[in-house]
């Protein structure tokens, strides 16, 4: 055994130096938390089916909507394109908001987030935004999918390559600002331990308010409910997602410049978040709950 | 660099319940050197587990202060996490993910503290084979056995090459064979690599074999400091008889009873049977008077000894922690502490 010990001693003998970069172990993160998912082969295949269902239901609810009274309410007349573009939309909110506070209340019940916390590199913001990396992967393809299984079944989207680009950059510059609020959430579950309603709450005031089924349009004839939908930043960037994608608006057009305007005005919510979940971090250190849930 | 490992002072830690305030650390105070194996004793609930994961920053304390490897756990946890591997206690296991594999769940660690891919990987498999891992080592965690996840765990703390240690009983659900493996290891690391190693455990056989120093807590109080023959020397004025009969156990409740029925003594402490003989340990209250009687009392078996005794470190622990050394009565000791 003293041999064996010896030999074990020799992988200490050397002090390694220790660089890595954020992106790198952030990228750790992303890598693992994919192959954890890769272990649920059924979660995956009821995802796929779940894409499949979602996109024929409006399929057939899009034969109740005349393509007139589409056109009348300033959009192009295809509500399927209009459905697909919004759960598509949804899909990346919600897991912008809900993505970390879910993962950490996992992470919590199998005990593996004490371990994570006592990392010794940046105080756990690199493995945040590996989680953050996996959602926008996962929301992605969601998205492929269902704007494929859409396409298949006639949905017409635009097919110019800078549009597309003008169009992600719109999804990203979203989801950017609602991972403040995501962050947000996830330290209010550090600290406070609730989650489904909070996270539901949140998710269904945005999607009731961004129009993620029917165009803002109608709530013209309810003013207090078209106000409450303008300040929310979902409302202005799925409207310039899909101006993009259905109607072929660029940036420059006046009603996109108002609503980019209007959602970099949240952009600092993502440094607003780091902040805020950095303070109820300390505070479940300062009351010792962070392994309890 | 300064001499001492980690130093706390007056670190205390309270929790509220509700309306109820619980002192879960008060007023800790210990200066732990550099190389030092450093054992924290206590029983259930003292505080051993708040006052390390102050030391590793998983929880803030309400007073005091503590330096790990000169660096304050208050002012800068970033700099003390760089310096701490750290094992958690009493999870069986749960702390790893238990949908990658044993390798892919230190090569995510290795990432996150940033240990150059090359070195992780032979530390890895050096590591894996030592605690006889290597061929599970692809298999998900979720099918290991609870001491294979205990070996992980250790491997776990180690693999950033900390300089300090703080293992949370790292050898609990290990089998016999690899707990003596795992104590021979870590005293080599003490040894040979100048590490220093802060460790709880309830194996008093491990804390004595192992331990330069140890500490007792008790709710949340340090009660005692010192070398394991320190405190047994504390205790000293519990008088203790050791009785060596060369016979087999059958008659062993018999003598225990006559034992018992002495009045000079006050409890039996322990029993120990081996294949030649049995090895009884009484607490008296004088040994001048007792002894004559017990061997008065155990005339015609087949005595080897009967003589004055040390408390065994298990003896000392309770007594000093305050609990009462006649549980040890429907507890046998198993195995002989020196």
């Amino acid at each position: 055994m003293t041999d064996e010990i010896a030999e074990v001693m020799k992988v200490f003998y050397d002090r390694e130096v220790r660089k890595g970069s954020f992106l790198t172990r952030a990228l750790a993160s992303l890598y693992y938390q994919l192959k954890i998912l890769a272990s649920y082969k059924m979660h995956i295949a009821l995802e796929f089916l779940d894409i499949t269902l979602s996109v024929l239901i409006y399929y057939f609810v899009g034969f109740l909507v005349s393509p007139q009274a589409l056109s009348s309410l300033g959009y192009s007349p295809d509500y399927l394109a209009f459905a697909v573009l919004g759960i598509s939309m949804s899909r990346y909110l919600w897991t912008s908001i809900s993505r970390l506070a879910r993962k950490l209340h996992h992470e919590i019940s199998e005990g593996t987030f004490e371990s994570l916390v006592a990392i010794d590199t940046d105080n756990f913001k690199s493995w945040l935004t590996g989680q953050v990396i996996y959602g926008f992967t996962w929301s992605s393809m969601w998205f492929v999918g269902t704007l494929a299984v859409g396409l298949f079944l006639g949905a017409k989207v635009v097919c110019d390559f800078l549009l597309w680009v003008q169009a992600i950059f719109i999804l990203i510059l979203t989801i950017v600002v609602h991972v403040g609020i995501g962050i947000v959430a996830a330290g209010m579950y550090i600290k406070h331990k609730q989650l489904e309603t909070m996270l539901f709450f949140l998710s269904l005031v945005m999607e009731f308010f961004g129009g993620v089924l029917y165009p803002l349009s109608l709530l013209y004839n309810y003013r207090i409910l078209y106000y409450i939908s303008i300040l929310l930043p979902f409302t202005h960037g799925l409207e310039m997602f899909r101006r993009t994608l259905m109607d072929g608006w660029s940036l420059l057009h006046p009603r996109m410049i108002f609503h980019m305007a209007f959602l970099l005005l949240f952009l600092p919510l993502i440094y607003i978040g780091f902040k805020v979940f950095e303070r109820y971090l300390n505070m479940a250190r300062k009351e010792g709950i962070l392994g309890a849930y | 660099m300064t001499e001492y490992a980690i130093v706390s002072e007056n670190l205390t830690k309270v929790f509220q319940t509700g309306k109820k305030k619980v002192v879960a650390v008060d007023h800790v105070s210990l200066k732990i050197k550099r190389g030092e194996f450093f054992g924290l004793l206590g029983p259930n609930g003292a505080g051993k587990t708040t006052f390390t994961k102050m030391l590793v920053t998983l929880l803030i304390p309400d007073e005091g202060e503590a330096w790990v490897d000169g660096y304050s756990i208050l002012k800068e946890p970033l700099e003390v996490r760089k310096h701490v591997g750290w094992m958690m206690g009493e999870t069986g296991g749960r702390a790893l993910y238990w949908r990658l594999s044993g390798y892919d769940n230190l090569m995510f660690f290795a990432k996150l503290h940033n240990v150059p891919k090359d070195v992780a990987e032979r530390r890895i498999r050096v590591l894996l084979r030592f605690l006889e891992l290597e061929d599970d080592a692809h298999k998900l965690v979720m099918n290991y056995s609870t001491g294979m996840r205990v070996k992980l765990m250790l491997i776990r703390a180690l693999i950033h090459n900390p300089d300090i240690l703080i293992l949370d009983e790292p050898t609990l659900g290990l089998d016999v064979e690899t707990a003596r493996k795992v104590r021979a290891f870590l005293r080599r690391l003490v040894d040979d690599l100048g590490k220093t190693i802060l460790f709880t455990s309830h194996n008093m056989y491990e804390v004595e074999m192992l331990c330069d120093r140890i500490a007792i807590i008790n709710h949340g109080r340090i009660i005692f400091v010192g070398t394991p023959r320190e405190i047994r020397e504390k205790v000293e004025e519990t008088k203790i008889v050791e009785i060596r009969l060369l016979e087999n156990s059958s008659i062993l409740d018999e003598v225990v009873n006559k034992l018992e029925a002495l009045s000079v003594v006050d409890h039996v402490l322990s029993k120990e049977v081996s294949e030649r003989s049995i090895t009884i340990r009484v607490s008296v209250t004088d040994h001048a008077v007792a002894i004559p009687e017990i061997v008065d009392a155990l005339r015609g078996y087949n005595i080897e000894s009967i003589q004055r005794a040390l408390p065994t470190l298990e003896e000392a622990f309770l007594k000093l922690a305050g609990v009462e050394t006649n549980i040890l009565n429907s507890k046998p000791i198993r195995g002989k502490l020196r």
